[in-house]
């Protein structure tokens, strides 16, 4: 895992598509280290049921822009269910930053003019 | 007696797994008591003190965490299924007793999903196990929550979310506008602003709709199993989310309407923007709930008889504005609870139907005030936000 870096597309393309889901609205710099209940889907109020329904509805929209609305493939090994199920599993966990979700986002694809 | 295989089951792990952390603990508690000694405390004050140190739950999480990391550590792939494993050590405590008694809460949930794409469509079908629960360690402190064990099967359906982009030199494009806007500090300036609507141009986003089914079965009981029932049912969830602002989708998001004003006043948002990403999410539950020992219950309605219930809930979460470093969010949830047809002497004492609404305004650092009204029902209470009337913490 590369760090939290503009050089990296995983980090920029997490960062804008999330920015464009109005989730965040800090700037790059400032947002690697917002954790998950930092972002506006994230309601402590409700039951993790509920959470966890809403943490589907991201990972599935993050999903769509990578690979639909950006170019990006799945990496060598991974297919929609191992990446769906590793960003839920980071979007449901409040303790998680915005950098571990850019992490498991940068095993996960292989984005659009990245160099391997 | 199940309550003393659990508490068993724990102690052997711990020492098991993490017999040398135990040690050391041990050795630690040794070194305290010595000191202690060595500063003249008495038997009785080294006897409290101790205690005080065995009764405290943070050195069990640490030593469950210890054998968490030293297990996954060990074997990845034979402890996998303890990462789904959530146990929490505290202390109960009565509302009508001083005394307190160590316990924990456990939460298991293990899902195997797989997520297909079909056409324009994405479907995931999953099969889930879970277990949660709170239990002291003293019967009589038990919370009188209920411990529930489910399966259940999901079938979920996505439709939508963002127009597919074919031309291969609109996704160099983005990468360009991405890395341009990573190098902007402030995102109101007149070039940010430029940049985010021509990346909204070339990367268009589109309404999402999300529907699934989840049959279950369920054992729900109290902790000592004297209280038990097999609830079968059905939850139906349904989402929408408008990620671009300017469809007509978000327009009816009348509870972000007055967001939108204080964004606009604050001048977080430069224009009046409601968001369509923050259209509620609910969740509609059908429970046949078919009692098998409640003498309470067999005591107040003179049966055992089989009932429907049904629950629903629903959440709002959205951004009011940032102040330094500190994002200010508005938080509700609403749920609500009726057992059909309930007897009469059930709707004479309240019980039939509960509804309990909960608000709040959040930031980033833990600062809270909240507002809450209602009840949950005494099997579903969550003390994470069981709070009625007005409640604050500032950090």
């Amino acid at each position: 895992m590369a760090d939290w870096s503009k050089n990296n597309r995983a980090c920029t393309t997490l960062w804008t598509t999330l920015y464009s889901m109005k989730q965040l609205s800090t700037n790059f710099d400032d947002s690697g280290d917002l954790k998950m209940n930092d972002l506006t889907f994230y309601n402590s109020l409700g039951s993790a049921e509920l959470r966890k329904q809403q943490s589907t509805i991201i990972a599935d929209q993050l999903d769509n822009v990578f690979r639909l609305g950006s170019g990006a493939t799945f990496e060598t090994g991974i297919d929609r269910t191992k990446a769906m199920g590793n960003m839920i599993e980071i979007l449901t966990d409040e303790e998680k930053q915005v950098k571990d979700l850019a992490s498991i986002v940068d095993d996960a694809y292989n984005f659009w003019g990245e160099k391997k | 007696m199940k309550m003393k295989k659990i508490i068993t089951t724990i102690v052997v792990i711990f020492v098991s797994v993490s017999s040398a952390f135990s040690q050391f603990s041990n050795n630690q508690l040794n070194d305290v008591v010595k000191a202690l000694k060595a500063g003249g405390k008495s038997d009785e004050e080294i006897k409290n003190t101790v205690n005080g140190i065995i009764n405290n739950p943070e050195l069990y999480n640490t030593l469950w965490k210890n054998f968490i990391d030293q297990a996954y550590k060990q074997d990845s792939v034979k402890w996998k299924l303890l990462k789904d494993v959530n146990v929490q050590f505290k202390t109960f405590q009565t509302t009508d007793n001083p005394a307190t008694s160590l316990g924990f809460t456990y939460d298991f949930n293990y899902d195997y999903a797989k997520y297909t794409e079909h056409n324009k469509n994405r479907i995931s079908n999953s099969f889930g196990l879970s277990a949660k629960g709170n239990v002291a360690f003293k019967k009589q402190f038990n919370p009188v929550d209920f411990l529930e064990t489910k399966v259940h099967y999901n079938y979920s359906r996505f439709i939508g979310g963002v127009v597919t982009q074919k031309d291969t030199a609109i996704y160099t494009e983005l990468n360009n506008i991405r890395f341009k806007l990573a190098s902007i500090t402030d995102m109101q300036s007149k070039e940010a602003i430029e940049l985010w609507e021509q990346l909204g141009k070339k990367m268009v986003m589109s309404n999402q709709y999300y529907y699934a089914l989840s049959p279950k079965f369920a054992l729900e009981s109290n902790q000592d199993f004297s209280k038990k029932q097999f609830t079968p049912g059905i939850s139906i969830d349904l989402g929408a989310k408008a990620w671009n602002a300017k469809n007509p989708l978000s327009y009816l998001n009348i509870f972000d309407y007055p967001f939108a004003v204080l964004r606009y006043i604050t001048g977080t948002d430069k224009k009046f923007t409601v968001y369509g990403s923050t259209i509620p999410t609910a969740q509609f539950t059908f429970d046949y709930v078919v009692p098998s020992s409640d003498t309470t219950r067999n005591n107040l309605v003179g049966n055992l008889n089989p009932y429907p219930r049904i629950k629903f809930e629903t959440g709002f979460r959205t951004f009011i504005t940032r102040i330094k470093k500190e994002n200010i969010f508005f938080n509700a949830n609403y749920r609500y609870y009726q057992e059909l047809n309930a007897p009469d002497v059930i709707k004479k004492a309240n019980l039939n139907t509960n509804s309990y609404f909960v608000m709040a305004l959040q930031s980033t650092s833990g600062f809270y005030v909240s507002y809450a009204n209602g009840k949950l029902p005494f099997d579903a209470k969550n003390q994470e936000i069981y709070s009625i009337g007005f409640n604050y913490k500032f950090n």
